[in-house]
């Protein structure tokens, strides 16, 4: 074991004590990502020099000397993103985006930057220019997306924490493939600024981490205040189960049920089950206003000269959207009104809404299909509905690992009213206590294997 | 190729009409999305939204204040 495995707090902890010496910690990072990332292909770049003038020029911060990655979706001052794609709809520029900005006045130190799905555009990560990130616990399998870089990298032990992006669920479907905690905050909230579609009205930047503490400490950190934690009693959850529940796979729906409930006794709380009968219709306008976002730049000029290397599958998306009826987007923007003002309703009611990250476990990388109770759906068709209403309405939400179904990680959604990030983070701490934080101890396999031979160690523990 | 659907047919007027190329390929992923998402759509074009005042200003931050 190595420094390298603890958790975000405790590396940032043994850094300010003098414990660990932050320059082997990043030589641990860089060896670490040097050994597995050619199973995981979490990591598509590393700049060893720029990651050591960070670390030379930390400031004291929560995170000082601490390695992170972030998502090739954020500029840094050294390298432009690229979108996992190609190319993008403009040109990508580097610069400081918030996200850099926030990690370096932490003290961070950005060891690498982590793969993504093209465009964004899929929730399974199973294209990239890169090629596609892995799956840790098992390497033939989706990391998830669009993070699926940050969600691959902290599953498989290369750091302990990532910055990803969320625009229709995409910190949290990683988040729920790899076994991990991903907050997909309150929109507005997180560092955003240097955003390459810069009116977004889906998109945030979230944490992905190994647990809720850590995932508190990094969202505090882009956040740019602290999140609180408090004792949550008494807590209101309402149960969606149709849908969400009893479309998901069984082992999906037992681990998500029996966790539930043991957060439910853990915190005093009822359950409470309830019907979104717009669900269907909040996802599907989801869609249409994530889609819109840079439609303006649809034009025929462009379509006609896509690069080449695009795949096949994001230049048909472009192109279809060029011809989507505006209609329908208009619609959509009327009907999220409606969803705003739906959930404002509910959540006089409730303090949480929680069902399943996905309905399914992880599907193989080659072929992104589900097998669930009403019949085989693409993985994307069948995850959006569990994940897009959030950046729809602008309520953060969180994805919590309670457990394994095939062997593959099982992720808890829980999502609160707008401005609740510390609630989530509270109760997803609640649920770990509930469980003797069982499930956030799970490791892929590939995270126990070839530990670094590294100085940077714990005391008494080999390499 | 002679479309043999009316989604074909939108497409292609469309593509068309606007001057923008695409191969088969390209079209059987636009036919494939669209097959998928066309029950959710139509359900949108059809949904009552008679009534629903827009928010003014919306702040996808903060609860909707009316």
């Amino acid at each position: 074991m190595s420094w390298l495995d603890l958790s975000l707090r405790k590396q940032g902890a043994g850094v300010a004590s003098g414990e660990i010496d932050p320059g082997e910690l990043l030589d641990a990072c860089l060896e670490r990502i040097e050994e597995r990332n050619g199973e995981l292909n979490a990591i598509v770049a590393t700049f060893p020099e720029e990651s050591k003038r960070m670390l030379a020029e930390a400031p004291a911060g929560p995170l000082r000397g601490v390695p992170v990655v972030i998502k090739d979706e954020w500029p840094l001052p050294w390298r432009a993103e690229r979108f996992g794609a190609a190319q993008g709809l403009v040109e990508f520029r580097s610069g400081e985006s918030a996200p850099y900005r926030a990690l370096r006045d932490a003290g961070a130190v950005i060891a690498g930057v982590a793969n993504m799905h093209e465009l964004g555009a899929s929730s399974t990560g199973n294209v990239s220019v890169y090629g596609p990130a892995r799956n840790p616990w098992d390497s033939s399998r989706c990391a998830g997306g669009s993070s699926s870089g940050p969600g691959s990298a902290v599953a498989g032990g290369l750091v302990a924490g990532a910055v990803g992006a969320d625009g229709l669920g995409s910190v949290r479907y990683p988040a729920g493939y790899c076994g991990l905690t991903g907050l997909k905050p309150t929109y507005g909230r997180s560092a955003f600024e240097g955003h390459h579609i810069a009116n977004s009205e889906t998109i945030v930047s979230g944490p992905l981490c190994l647990d809720a503490a850590d995932c508190r400490l990094l969202a505090s950190v882009l956040f740019g205040e602290e999140l609180r934690a408090h004792e949550p009693s008494g807590l209101r959850i309402g149960v969606v189960r149709e849908p969400l529940w009893s479309n998901s796979q069984p082992g999906v729906e037992a681990a998500c049920d029996s966790a539930l409930r043991a957060l439910r006794d853990e915190v005093g709380g009822e359950l409470l089950e309830l019907e979104l009968p717009e669900l269907a219709l909040w996802t599907i306008s989801a869609v249409l206003v994530a889609q819109a976002e840079q439609s303006h730049l649809l034009t025929p000029a462009t379509l006609n000269s896509l690069d080449p290397e695009l795949s096949p599958i994001a230049r048909g998306l472009l192109k279809l959207r060029a011809i989507l009826p505006a209609t329908a987007t208009a619609r959509a923007r009327l009907v999220r009104t409606k969803a705003r003002r739906e959930l404002a309703r509910r959540f006089e009611e409730l303090d949480l809404l929680a069902w399943p990250t996905l309905p399914a476990v992880a599907p193989p990388l080659d072929r992104p299909l589900v097998e669930l109770p009403a019949g085989t759906a693409t993985a994307d068709q069948a995850n959006v509905i569990h994940g897009a209403f959030a950046n729809l309405t602008g309520v953060p939400s969180i994805s919590v690992p309670v457990g394994l179904s095939e062997g593959l990680p099982v992720g808890l959604q829980l999502t609160g009213p707008w401005g609740s990030d510390a609630l989530l983070l509270d109760a997803a701490e609640a649920l770990e206590r509930a469980t003797e934080r069982e499930f956030v101890r799970l490791r892929a396999p590939v995270a126990l294997s070839n530990p670094a031979t590294s100085s940077a160690s714990p005391p008494g523990m080999p390499g | 190729m002679e479309p043999d659907s009316a989604f074909q047919r939108y497409v292609q007027g469309g593509l068309e009409l606007f001057g923008i190329e695409a191969d088969q390929t390209e079209r059987s992923v636009m036919e494939g999305v669209f097959s998928v998402y066309r029950p959710a759509l139509e359900g949108l074009l059809a949904a009552d939204l008679e009534g629903v005042e827009p928010e003014r200003p919306i702040d996808l931050s903060r609860a909707p204040s009316e």
